[in-house]
């Protein structure tokens, strides 16, 4: 995880514990962040669901911020396959 | 429609909501029977259940209008966003899906709901795709909507994630998909082969052409739509519906197969014959009658799970009526019995548990946290298998059974006299006396009369005992001890003059020879043994069947301690000959009433032994 500018780098492999501790950074940050952009490795898959739920949180909080596979509502995961967002039914 | 709407909504119904449902089958329920008995008129509560059901429609037509508005599929509202615009919803595509398949692969769609606590419980969606990718390549993935509130009450170790759906593609069969699973409740998970759309459509036409109505069709495709969603478990199972005298009848001709091989394994003139082969094949065959006679045992075993899911509403509604929150833990729901006992059981179950709940259970809340318990009782339900019985037991962590009142209540009633010396397992047996209540209050849901004595005699009439325990303080525990099945007994076989009985071990204690000090004579004609501690009547067996014969002295014969309804008693019989599994035959109408005798049994040569029937000996 690293902050370049007001672009938020976040790695796909975080864990929950790196999730945890990406709420208690963001929480107070939000607002100087513009954008969040995942970083992944070739074979980079995620590990935990929690880190695509936060980031729809920080979406909620904030809707102007930026977050490509999200906003996008569609997500290669590779391996894992297409990522499809679906709003509640 | 008030059912469709809380199953396809996320609001929970309340629980006046599920009593009404409830309540609802119990009245759909008794509608049917006053229809099948051609009664005139409507069942009690007919009418106050459809005002409550009008009720809830009303309140479920109020709703379904309302969520037009929010159930819209553009993120940029639900998020009050006027920069973020979400495109349309892309609905996975399973039609396309199948284009990517390679030449033995097949789809299969897995949909995961997983608990909110499956972090801390060391799961995680993606742990699945990455164990899925064993045996399976991963095509597609969608995703409810995470629902958060905010940012500062998001916790990242709570799932709000509500459903996954994965497709993936595999050579394997669904069993081995479904091991990526194995460690997720049931309700979590549901795998389902997915059909191509074209196959669908061929089995739509060929039986439209055979029915060619536009409405079948349409059945067709959905029948086949639930198909591909049915769990894997109704998939790899079949079932075969027996008519169950058939059953009987074969379970017959087993115990006469049964009969026919102890005569032959024990017939004189073939044990004679000093063959190696004979002997073989003897040997061999009696293995085989011990595999069938097993094997047709267990079609009539069915697991007990029913009717302990029927405690459930049970344990329910008599909380409700007595205003105890309670909550009703079932344990080894596997566990199988034969069914007619099934059938037996359900009543004596729910009798002991409403007793569990109404008498076991402190009164109220504010008792239990003064005894430092929880507010909530606890009631468990248990079956498990035990030196060739089975035990069906309910344990309540209530006040316990107060032995002091119990023995009080039985002198007032008669049952005792006041010189009666009782062990603390026979002062707990005394609630099982008929009319015996210990409450102080008579509750709608027990101890109106009909006390635990039906339970036990229900018990009894399948062969069975019911045993309690009780701690004062700590709760009680009422333990039902059954035999496997009620077509075959494991019997004692004793010898009195040149014939043979059979004693139910089910009741037989110990057996013992006495010596001559301890057998006491009161009145010149009862006799008593010394058995320890305890002082045990005699009965003879020739006396009490109207024998005759030679009465010999206690201390040349054997005795059998049996424990009965009443008591302990020494059973005065020549020679204990040996433990048997038999089977159990009527005795026909007119030895029915033959007092102290339950059935008959032809043994190894041929020769018929009674069985004893314990409680009518003394």
């Amino acid at each position: 995880m690293c902050i370049d500018g007001d672009v938020l780098e976040l790695d796909i492999e975080m864990d929950l514990e790196e999730v945890k501790a990406l709420k208690e950074f963001v929480k107070d940050r939000l607002e100087y962040i513009e954008e969040i952009s995942i970083l992944r490795s070739k074979e980079g898959v995620p590990v935990t669901s929690s880190l695509f739920s936060l980031l729809f949180c920080m979406k909620k909080a904030k809707p102007s911020l930026k977050i490509p596979c999200i906003d996008e509502m569609s997500y290669d995961l590779e391996s894992f396959g297409m990522m499809v967002w679906r709003a509640h039914e | 429609m008030s059912l469709i709407f809380f199953r396809s909504s996320d609001e929970a119904p309340t629980s006046q909501h599920v009593d009404v449902f409830l309540e609802g089958v119990t009245v759909i329920k008794a509608t049917l029977l006053y229809e099948v008995e051609e009664k005139a008129g409507i069942p009690e509560g007919y009418a106050i259940c459809l005002e409550n059901i009008r009720q809830i429609l009303l309140h479920v037509e109020g709703k379904a209008e309302a969520p037009v508005a929010t159930a819209s599929k553009d993120l940029a509202q639900e998020f009050d966003n006027d920069v973020f615009e979400a495109p349309a919803v892309p609905a996975v595509d399973e039609a396309a899906l199948f284009k990517t398949l390679g030449e033995n692969e097949k789809l299969f769609k897995i949909v995961l709901t997983l608990d909110v606590d499956i972090y801390l419980r060391g799961f995680d969606h993606f742990l699945f795709f990455k164990n899925l990718l064993h045996v399976s390549r991963i095509v597609a993935s969608s995703w409810s909507v995470p629902a958060c509130e905010s940012l500062e009450a998001f916790e990242a170790d709570r799932n709000v994630i509500k459903e996954v759906v994965i497709y993936c593609a595999s050579e394997k069969m669904v069993e081995d998909i479904a091991d990526v699973f194995a460690f997720l409740e049931e309700e979590e998970f549901a795998i389902s082969l997915v059909m191509p759309a074209q196959k669908k459509d061929v089995v739509a036409e060929t039986l439209a052409q055979t029915k060619p109505s536009l409405e079948e069709k349409t059945e067709v495709k959905e029948s086949v739509k639930e198909e591909k969603n049915k769990p894997i478990a109704a998939q790899t199972k079949s079932f075969l519906k027996i008519d169950s005298l058939k059953l009987d009848e074969l379970f017959d001709s087993i115990g006469e197969l049964v009969i026919a091989q102890n005569y032959l394994g024990e017939n004189d003139k073939i044990k004679a014959i000093r063959d190696a082969e004979v002997t073989k094949t003897i040997e061999n065959l009696s293995k085989i009658t011990k595999l069938i006679q097993n094997r047709v045992m267990s079609l009539r075993m069915i697991p007990i799970r029913d009717t302990f899911e029927k405690m459930k509403r049970v344990a329910r509604d008599s909380s409700k009526k007595v205003n105890k929150p309670i909550r009703l833990v079932l344990e080894g729901e596997e566990t199988e019995i034969d069914k007619t006992m099934v059938e037996a059981l359900s009543d004596p179950l729910i009798h002991i548990i409403r007793n569990s709940i109404d008498h076991g259970i402190e009164a109220s809340p504010a008792d239990r946290i003064k005894a430092g318990k929880e507010e909530e009782g606890v009631v468990t339900l248990s079956a498990y298998h035990r030196g060739g019985n089975i035990i069906i037991e309910v344990r309540d962590d209530g006040r316990g059974i107060n032995k002091q009142k119990v023995y009080q209540k039985a002198l007032e009633r008669g049952i005792i006299n006041a010189n009666d010396e009782l062990s603390d397992a026979q002062i707990y047996n005394l609630i099982m006396q008929p009319g015996f209540s210990t409450a102080d209050v008579i509750s709608d849901i027990s101890g109106r009369g009909v006390g635990l004595d039906v339970v036990r005699n229900a018990i009894e009439g399948v062969r069975g005992k019911v045993d309690v325990v009780s701690s004062e303080g700590l709760g009680s525990t009422f333990s039902i001890v059954l035999p496997l099945t009620l077509a075959i007994i494991d019997g004692m076989i004793v010898r009195l003059g040149d014939k043979i009985f059979i004693i139910p071990t089910l009741s037989i204690l110990e057996s013992f020879r006495p010596s001559q000090e301890n057998v006491h004579i009161a009145g010149g004609k009862e006799e008593f043994v010394q058995l320890r501690t305890e002082l045990l009547p005699i009965v003879r067996l020739n006396k009490t069947l109207e024998l005759g014969g030679e009465m010999p002295h206690p201390w040349e014969s054997t005795l059998v301690c049996i424990e009965n309804q009443k008591g302990k008693f020494a059973l005065l019989v020549d020679e204990l000959v040996g433990r048997q599994q038999v089977v159990i035959k009527t005795l026909g109408e007119f030895f029915a009433q033959t007092e102290g005798v339950s059935g008959g049994a032809v043994m190894g040569n041929g020769e018929v032994a009674l069985i004893l029937n314990v409680e009518e000996l003394y």
